[in-house]
């Protein structure tokens, strides 16, 4: 596949990446509601959500739950990969069938690859604020993506990049750093939400754009004409009778 | 009571975490981070640098730059350097944003710079007397364009398996070179490194972009693609390899780049090393990159690919000795 070759090093190299939560399930009338799906951020995903829901479509705070999310890549040069997130979401009714969704979600992950492995966590905010009828909603996304905390545990090959590092073998850096580091790991993302639902069933599609600052003075947009994506297609059932 | 205590805690443990990018956390840290690295102050597009440099041999040797490629720095070439020292003073440094040089801006990176940056290394090192340049990768597309601008300050040139010399060859060859699928397991990783660390910075930058080194989407470059072999680098300089494919171009729009213009003044022999393996190795400089010399010749490096230096150091370093003239 021919490529913009400067977009995939942006891809690559500078920026960062945020999953998503499917809360299309509170759109639906069940309790308890499963939901599956395949995702681009741009890296390849599969999720996996379950959410525990209440309350009616009516009024202002409609419908109220819980959800629990699990993430697996679907491909990997090296490493297991998991990513669990739990939070709460509620469809907050504003005028009619203008309404928002929104999300607050607790992220607990496990990356891994050639450098090392990474266990990080933070948390995320999503906004659905749009049109949501009776079997249709369509909505802009929203989000902020936060990751303050990360452990590191380096691999062989960045030790080895230490190694040699000085002429007379005598300096202070002589291996990267393992432990518990602070960052400032922030992904803003702002796309559209599409959701075809009946009372038991839903499937939707989210797709946009995201950015992460960044302190090199790279604008994204201006310098490649487009950012980079994210997006994911899900499906959702309610999974026990009411 | 009790709330108030553990968020107070909770506070006084996530303050006193360091901070991902202090020094030496993830990469090593550049010159002008760490005092106790050799390195020389240069000015290049207007702006003072440091850059990390190593030399090899007597200075009263005739001078010989070793200019590294893409992706790298000078760590995988200490043995050449050092093979090289008894006859010549072998000069090699980590290009301006790469490596364990200083880090640099966007508009200090052109091709033109690039070659002030050779020209400057020239004036410290070898102010009288012509140098000879070895480069390889992108090395020798700088190597080239160098030579191209200055025939008269060089001596002699070779070039290990030098990048598509022109826009036109890069165009045709695009396709050996990177095969993006977005089903690849190294791209996969790249990606998804930016969960876990955020890229506000350099060092984030140059860690995540080292993987690059190990990743099977450049596997036309190597004899078993899906294990490439080892390149022990210190650091990369990510953003600079940005910055540089940005100023090269892209296969959509055109790469507009040419190293070659005013080569053919340069009049003597280049040589240009080719492994059996690689996309840009024996059939591809034979085909393209010789015809854009007066007098150039191709040699085979059997069963090596793009890191010849590393994977048939015996054979690349007969072939250069055997080219060069002091010996």
């Amino acid at each position: 596949m021919k490529v913009h070759l400067t977009a995939l090093f942006v891809w690559l190299f500078l920026l960062g990446t945020a999953d998503a939560q499917n809360f299309f399930g509170l759109l639906n009338d069940a309790h308890h509601f499963a939901s599956a799906g395949i995702h681009a951020y741009p890296h390849l995903n599969a999720s996996i959500d379950y959410l525990y829901a209440s309350g009616h479509r009516e009024g202002v705070l409609q419908r109220f739950g819980m959800i629990t999310q699990v993430n697996f890549p679907l491909f990997s040069q090296k490493g297991f990969d998991f990513d669990l997130r739990v939070g709460a979401g509620a469809l907050i009714g504003i005028s009619g069938q203008f309404k928002t969704l929104t999300g607050l979600t607790w992220s607990l992950s496990r990356t891994a690859d050639l450098n090392g492995r990474y266990f990080h966590s933070g948390f995320k905010v999503d906004l659905l604020p749009g049109y949501y009828g009776g079997k249709w909603a369509i909505a802009p996304h929203l989000s902020v993506n936060y990751q303050p905390l990360v452990h590191i545990k380096h691999g062989d090959y960045p030790k080895r990049a230490f190694q040699d590092l000085y002429i007379s073998k005598d300096g202070p850096f002589t291996s990267p750093q393992d432990g518990w580091y602070r960052q400032s790991n922030l992904t803003l993302q702002t796309g559209i939400g599409i959701a075809y639902f009946r009372p038991r069933w839903n499937v939707n599609l989210i797709a946009g754009f995201q950015s992460q600052p960044n302190s090199i003075g790279l604008s994204t947009f201006a310098d490649i004409g487009m950012m980079p994506f994210y997006s994911g297609l899900n499906f959702g059932y309610a999974i026990l009778a009411e | 009571m009790k709330g108030l205590v553990f968020w107070i805690f909770s506070l006084i443990g996530f303050s006193s975490c360091h901070k991902i990018d202090d020094l030496g956390v993830l990469v090593p840290p550049t010159v002008d981070q760490d005092p106790h690295l050799p390195s020389v102050s240069v000015k290049v597009a207007r702006k003072q640098r440091l850059l990390h440099v190593r030399a090899f041999g007597h200075p009263q040797n005739p001078t010989l730059f070793v200019l590294h490629g893409s992706f790298t720095d000078i760590k995988p070439y200490q043995n050449l350097c050092e093979s090289l020292s008894d006859k010549y003073h072998v000069v090699t440094w980590d290009q301006r944003g790469c490596g364990l040089s200083e880090r640099i801006t966007e508009e200090e990176f052109t091709l033109e710079t690039a070659v002030e940056e050779v020209e400057v290394m020239k004036s410290i090192y070898s102010p009288n007397k012509k140098v000879t340049l070895i480069g390889q990768s992108w090395g020798g597309g700088l190597a080239t364009l160098y030579t191209s601008k200055n025939p008269q300050n060089v001596e002699q040139l070779l070039l290990i398996e030098p990048m598509p010399l022109t826009g036109t060859d890069m165009q045709r060859l695009f396709k050996t070179i990177v095969d993006f699928r977005y089903d690849n397991g190294s791209w996969n990783n790249l990606a998804r490194h930016g969960q876990a660390i955020g890229l506000r910075g350099h060092e984030q930058i140059d860690y995540r972009a080292m993987m690059m080194l190990r990743s099977t989407m450049t596997a036309g470059y190597h004899c078993d693609g899906n294990h490439p072999p080892e390149w022990p680098v210190r650091r990369v300089g990510g953003f600079v390899e940005y910055v540089r494919n940005k100023r090269l171009g892209n296969p959509i729009s055109g790469f507009t780049y040419d190293f070659t213009q005013g080569i053919h003044s340069y009049p003597d022999t280049v040589r240009i090393l080719g492994g059996s393996c690689s996309s840009l190795g024996y059939s591809m400089q034979l085909q393209y990159s010789k015809a854009h010399f007066r007098h150039a010749e191709v040699v085979e490096i059997k069963n090596a690919g793009h890191r010849m230096n590393i994977e048939k150091f015996g054979d690349v370093m007969a072939a250069i000795k055997s080219f060069l003239k002091a010996y």
